[in-house]
């Protein structure tokens, strides 16, 4: 049980690493700024409750996030169609980095969210699947779905098993 | 690219210093004092409700229901936009949600340009949107939230027809579920009924251009980030703004004019499209609306940022709007 003597303390010492979640899944600051106090927001009144604070807050993240996106209520309007091949252009300074990451930025919230979770937070498939209130087989499949749409090599397969 | 690449892609994005916020805080605050206010407002709306039903079940005090929550709100049939735009009513529908069931709205057009507006009564938390989608074109932004005051909002509708089909779709949004205990179960939060009353205006723009205030001038600093450059015009005539900058930057843009909020900003780095496609703040009182967006151009080189702007849903050289950019760097 979490006191709400404390919840003032978690917003300035936790903020910034759930903002950080939030950016990646949000691809905007803004964005990510106005989940983030969403979900500061909803934990503040289910705070009394709430055993482990971060990971309840990055849970609300995540489904605001994917309930924002059923909404079609954001400011970004990522465009659904990924490229068919990959922007090398040195000279202009877009590598493949910066391919993959707008590549991720145009996934399904479901998928980003998954791809966030697994490999940014590092999250188990049984975690993820909490985190997101679906089932470890759809956290799988998801992954699996979100790696071929950014062409990512699947071939590390325990990757996608753990 | 391999899994190793997609985690220092992450790493690296989620590496970079956040935009600081001092007042999140009192801004989290302040939601949490709207969320308290809205729940009670809910709270006596059902109670109001309560009251009039056992009022009516009364032996000898029959009444007629009293227009509590969740009834439906009533729309003008014209008004006057704060430039003079008049808007008249053209069609008119009422949806419940949750629900299942599209509605569909045949909406007469003359050329002129249809806006929705909307109002709705019941629940607040949890609310839900109703899209808007018309026939062969792109996807339309829904409605924010569940508000007794009128929003509106621009809708694309083709051009040269006689009518466009309007669907609404009562779907539920928001149902993500919480689990409130270590392991234990994840619950749906309950999605409780609206009435939304939703109206499409056709308008007619000011005989003359009504050419808004001044936006007012960009922060110097914003936490660790200074203003580098800004840029300022007034759209339709000014739909482009290039800067020339190098390294980590942010964006930041406000608007003022009755359509401020449906001007969006697509940028382009090098040409490149960034996918990037941002709208515009309304900044009248209270701390700046900060809405930035990060871009990582390459250090020791200078690239060539473009900023396209385009009005969301119907528009009028005679409605226009002012617009300031602003780049910030450390």
């Amino acid at each position: 049980m979490a006191d709400r003597s404390i919840f003032h303390d978690f917003v300035a010492t936790r903020s910034d690493r759930l903002l950080r979640t939030a950016y990646l899944l949000t691809h905007d600051w803004a964005l990510a700024e106005d989940l983030l106090q969403e979900a500061l927001t909803k934990a503040w009144f289910a705070w009394p409750r709430v055993e482990e604070p971060e990971p309840y807050v990055r849970r609300v993240i995540v489904t605001t996030f994917t309930s924002w996106w059923r909404r079609r209520w954001r400011r970004e309007l990522p465009s659904h169609d990924l490229p068919e091949t990959a922007h090398l252009d040195a000279t202009g300074g877009i590598d493949e980095h910066d391919s993959l990451w707008r590549a991720i930025g145009r996934l399904p919230a479901r998928q980003r969210a998954v791809i966030v979770l697994r490999f940014y937070e590092d999250l188990p498939v049984a975690e993820t699947a909490q985190a997101l209130g679906c089932e470890p087989g759809t956290v799988k499949s998801q992954t699996a779905k979100a790696l071929a749409k950014l062409r990512v090599d699947e071939s590390i397969v325990k990757e996608l098993q753990r | 690219m391999t899994v190793q690449d997609l985690r220092e892609v992450l790493r690296e994005h989620g590496a970079a210093a956040p935009p600081p916020n001092p007042a999140r805080r009192t801004q989290v605050e302040a939601r949490i004092r709207r969320r308290r206010l809205r729940s009670r407002a809910v709270a006596g709306g059902a109670i109001a409700a309560a009251v009039a039903l056992a009022a009516t079940l009364l032996p000898g005090t029959a009444q007629p229901p009293d227009q509590t929550a969740a009834t439906k709100p009533a729309l003008p049939d014209t008004f006057v936009a704060a430039d003079g735009t008049e808007y008249r009513k053209v069609a008119a529908t009422t949806v419940v949600t949750p629900g299942k069931k599209k509605v569909i709205v045949t909406v007469p057009l003359t050329g002129n340009p249809i806006d929705l507006a909307a109002s709705c009564t019941g629940a607040v938390r949890g609310s839900i949107t109703p899209s808007v989608a018309a026939a062969g074109l792109p996807p339309q932004h829904g409605l924010v939230a569940c508000s007794k005051e009128m929003q509106v909002l621009g809708l694309q509708v083709p051009k040269g027809a006689g009518k466009a089909e309007v669907v609404i779709d009562p779907m539920v949004a928001g149902t993500g579920c919480i689990q409130t205990k270590k392991n234990g179960p994840c619950d749906q939060p309950k999605i409780e009924r609206s009435v939304w009353s939703l109206a499409f205006y056709e308008w007619i723009p000011p005989a003359r251009p009504v050419i808004p205030e001044e936006p007012r001038a960009l922060p110097g600093r914003m936490g660790e980030m200074k203003l580098r450059k800004s840029e300022s015009g007034t759209w339709p005539e000014q739909d482009t703004v290039t800067f020339r900058t190098t390294g980590a930057i942010g964006l930041e843009k406000i608007c003022t004019g009755d359509l401020a909020s449906r001007l969006r900003f697509s940028v382009s780095v090098n040409g490149t499209d960034t996918g990037v496609n941002g709208s515009c703040a309304v900044w009248k009182r209270g701390d700046f609306p900060w809405a930035m967006g990060m871009h990582a151009l390459p250090e020791g080189k200078t690239s060539t940022v473009t900023l396209k702007l385009r009005m969301d849903g119907g528009s009028h050289p005679n409605r226009p709007v002012r617009w300031s950019v602003g780049v910030y760097g450390k």
